[in-house]
């Protein structure tokens, strides 16, 4: 637990502070956690996005110029 | 390797945007686009989502065309906010693209969060905007992920 001395000494015994702190915590866990899986990232899954796309586009049909003209006249229309 | 020399390797890295016409396509075909984007993602480019692109494809998903796969797409949108370098929109216009108005929101977000390359489909707005470089998809894909 994180914990910062108190200035001075009262009788001559040392007087600590112990206090909670969460970032210093969170970051410690992270460290650790990098340390034991190596790089990670808890960031977007693309392959799970493809696979989601996929199956969109099984049923949809579309090409990737088709979509890329869907798109230029969605925007159009809005643009009226 | 390090959590220092990790975040060092982050900072190295040139950051790419793709706009959003190239983001639906790679999403929903699988075609050269989506190869772009597997190269992109697994060489020393990092991808950032502005937030404008997540808002222009939630708004384009609502056309009727799109509408009965309204869950399938909440899945995608759920998944691309984990990313962790979503960019916030610009807070200034520096640019003022009089002729291209629908450009000028995520050309000036990427100037203002330093991104380096704008990658899109449309060649009207290719150019230099202060460190940003809007290029050509298939020109960025021959100059830096074809070999």
């Amino acid at each position: 637990m994180p914990y910062q001395i108190i200035l001075g000494e009262y009788l001559s015994s040392k007087w600590y502070e112990f206090f909670n702190n969460p970032t210093v915590q969170t970051k410690k866990t992270i460290n650790e956690e990098y340390e034991t899986l190596g790089n990670f990232s808890q960031g977007t899954n693309w392959e799970k996005i493809f696979t989601l796309g996929d199956k969109i586009n099984r049923d949809l049909g579309t090409t990737e110029q088709g979509i890329i003209d869907d798109i230029a006249s969605f925007r159009k229309r809005r643009k009226k | 390797m390090t959590l220092q020399a990790s975040e060092n390797e982050e900072k190295n890295k040139k950051r790419v945007v793709v706009d959003t016409s190239i983001l639906i396509s790679a999403v929903i075909t699988d075609g050269a686009y989506r190869k772009l984007l597997r190269k992109l993602l697994a060489t020393n480019y990092q991808l950032c989502i502005p937030q404008e692109v997540i808002d222009e494809f939630q708004n384009i998903v609502k056309e009727k065309k799109f509408q009965k796969y309204k869950p399938l797409f909440m899945e995608i949108f759920e998944e691309l906010r984990k990313s962790s370098i979503l960019l916030p929109y610009a807070t200034q216009n520096k640019y003022i693209l009089e002729n291209f108005k629908e450009d000028e929101g995520i050309i000036n977000c990427c100037v203002e969060n330093g991104i380096d390359y704008l990658v899109t489909n449309d060649k009207k707005t290719t150019g230099k905007y202060n460190g940003l470089i809007v290029i050509f998809a298939q020109e960025f894909f021959s100059l830096f992920l074809s070999n």
